[in-house]
């Protein structure tokens, strides 16, 4: 049998297997994404040791780039920097920013929260662009607005968004004088971000929650409730949209690298003091405690929300069968 | 991240490519996108000749020019022409795109198909490394790839060939799988036909058309990467006239001097935008559903 029900999956404690299962597969994947993390900064040409005195402004001569090796550790076999370096940041613990001399870690735990106001207001705006259009589109097929969203969709794969972040700034900053053009501070602020982020996610979205709501509405099921009477707008919003959320959620996990990506060039553009401003900067200026540091967290993100998408699915629908053994 | 289910339905058999074209160019769209692609390479390929002036000399004097006569987009706060930089531009990104998608393709499709044709440790051992490199976001691997390298064209171009190849590799090996299944790849093998050969004779050409479709879905976004990455500081450095540098170039004047940013941006754009209506048509050919 095919349907087998969400509670029979939870009876069996089937979810509880599944959730940890996945979280136990996190650990390999998790270690590699560390090594490369760690191996990352080893692209980079010339001595850690020399590029970390140049940042300090300090002489480099060969005593002082000596000392330097030795307290950085890269004397060292490189497995044995790997363990150290893994050791702290499990800790949290990423060293000094060569640039600022601040702990790494204390750097990035004041970007998290206008990094997470920005994804949060840019995912918002999206969402209230996309939903109407996607719907309409799909009720609509073949309609004006569909071809409107269509145009709209090509054209948002197709637009930098950085141009558009200056544009942006140019009608609504410079010229309109309606929003300031950078920083932080006001929610008037957070404006233009959030646009840039909403307007450049939100074409994607509505186009893919068309057409999974056109697959939606050509089920059995849907014929059934027409059948019975039912009229549009019980037939799209008790019938139709309720399953939509399945899609909709695979279409979030596909967009979140896009969010990732989004946020470092919007907060470059908006000198908005978040997590992507520091990673621009600390590449720019080879702070590589700090890249490290940012790289993984970046990575851990992804990972983890890609995972909750998948962990979505046996809770969402009950159609999804989970094994009992792998 | 899965992959798009249309790509299943791509049919891996050939067609006659005449047919692909007439049906290719019954769409409008699609033809308007192939002649700004066209026009693009027959600018990037004469560029000193239809810029009109030198991209990189400076000239305090002739500055912040309005559009119009010897400077059809106008000067810069340099006072070079802005469509002189435009045009040389088309020469940076369209061979540094072109590049990069030929070695993301090679390695991509040697790699599916080693992983597809060979199986067992081969294929194990590949596929960890498409999760590993999967587990980061794209941009973000890019970037930092591009950053510790050292900013210049050639790291972004690595960088990105770095990030680029993994999905390919992954949609090949599943095409492969499935062509393996068929009777013909079964005949050859009974034959006693080498794994290389039914790799190289049978696999590769029934492949193609999807990863075509791919790959001009995925120019767009290559060409994207790249003005990103200058636009950030990582790629091309002053004084060349790439797109996304130009456009970094163009911040501080965002105030007084627009134009600077708008014609650079509408270029990437429109050439961005003629590759995905290529893509979209191309697709929308090769995939059966729309037949």
């Amino acid at each position: 049998m095919l349907a087998r029900s969400f509670a029979s999956n939870c009876r069996e404690g089937l979810i509880a297997t599944y959730v940890l299962r996945r979280l136990l597969q996190l650990i390999p994947v998790m270690l590699t994404v560390s090594v490369l993390t760690f191996g990352l900064i080893r692209l980079a040409p010339g001595d850690p040791a020399q590029v970390a005195l140049r940042n300090q402004g300090a002489m480099l001569t060969a005593e002082a780039i000596a000392q330097m090796r030795a307290q950085m550790g890269l004397n060292d076999p490189l497995p044995a920097q790997y363990a150290r370096w893994l050791g702290r940041a499990l800790r949290f613990d990423f060293g000094l920013s060569v640039r600022t001399g601040q702990p790494v870690s204390e750097a990035i735990a004041g970007r998290l929260l206008p990094t997470a106001q920005l994804a949060a207001a840019g995912l918002l705006i999206a969402i209230a662009i996309a939903f109407p259009l996607g719907i309409l589109a799909a009720v609509r097929q073949h309609s004006w607005i569909d071809h409107l969203s269509r145009l709209l969709a090509l054209a948002g794969a197709s637009i930098p968004s950085f141009w558009l972040g200056l544009l942006l700034i140019y009608y609504f900053a410079v010229v309109l004088d309606w929003f300031p053009a950078m920083g932080r501070g006001t929610p008037q602020h957070l404006a233009l971000p959030a646009l840039t982020l909403g307007l450049g996610l939100a074409p994607t979205f509505a186009r893919l929650l068309r057409a999974s709501l056109i697959e939606v509405l050509h089920e059995d099921y849907i014929r059934t409730a027409w059948a019975k009477g039912a009229n549009e707008s019980r037939v799209i919003y008790r019938h139709a949209l309720r399953n939509v959320l399945l899609p909709v959620v695979t279409v979030f996990g596909l967009t979140i690298a896009h969010l990732l990506g989004g946020v470092v060039v919007v907060e470059t553009i908006f000198a908005w003091p978040g997590v992507g401003q520091l990673t621009v900067d600390a590449i720019l200026t080879r702070d590589f405690p700090t890249v490290q540091a940012v790289v993984l967290l970046l990575s851990i993100v992804f990972v983890l929300a890609n995972l909750a998408v998948d962990l979505c699915y046996p809770l969402l629908d009950p159609r999804v069968r989970l094994q009992a053994k792998n | 991240m899965t992959q798009p289910d249309w790509l299943s339905e791509v049919e891996p058999t050939k067609r006659r490519p005449s047919s692909v074209w007439r049906r290719l160019l019954r769409d409008r769209l699609t033809v308007l996108g192939l002649i700004f692609l066209l026009g693009l390479v027959l600018m990037a390929i004469f560029a000193p000749m239809i810029a009109g002036a030198d991209p990189i000399a400076i000239d305090p004097a002739i500055k912040y020019r309005p559009p119009g006569g010897d400077f059809p987009l106008g000067t810069d706060n340099l006072g070079r022409s802005i469509w002189a930089r435009i045009v040389h531009g088309a020469r940076i990104t369209l061979s540094l795109a072109g590049v990069a998608m030929a070695a993301i393709l090679t390695i991509g499709i040697g790699v599916g198909i080693i992983a597809g044709v060979y199986g067992g440790w081969v294929d194990n051992a590949l596929m960890r490394l498409v999760d590993i490199l999967l587990a980061f976001p794209g941009l973000i691997l890019a970037l930092a790839i591009a950053g510790m390298l050292g900013p210049s064209l050639g790291n972004v171009l690595i960088a990105l060939v770095a990030v680029g190849w993994v999905n390919y590799a992954r949609v090949v090996r599943g095409l492969v799988l499935s062509i393996k299944e068929r009777d013909y790849v079964e005949a050859a093998r009974a034959l006693g036909v080498s794994q290389a050969s039914i790799a190289v004779r049978h696999v590769l050409p029934n492949i193609i058309s999807p990863v075509v479709v791919l790959a001009s879905l995925d120019m767009g976004n290559l060409l994207l990467s790249i003005s990103t990455l200058s636009f950030l500081g990582l790629g091309a450095q002053a004084p060349t006239p790439e797109w996304g540098r130009m456009l970094d170039d163009a911040r501080p004047f965002i105030q007084t001097q627009p134009q600077l940013m708008i014609f650079p941006g509408l270029t990437v754009f429109l050439t961005v935008l003629a590759f995905n209506l290529v893509g979209d048509g191309l697709r929308d050919v090769l995939d059966p559903r729309q037949a």
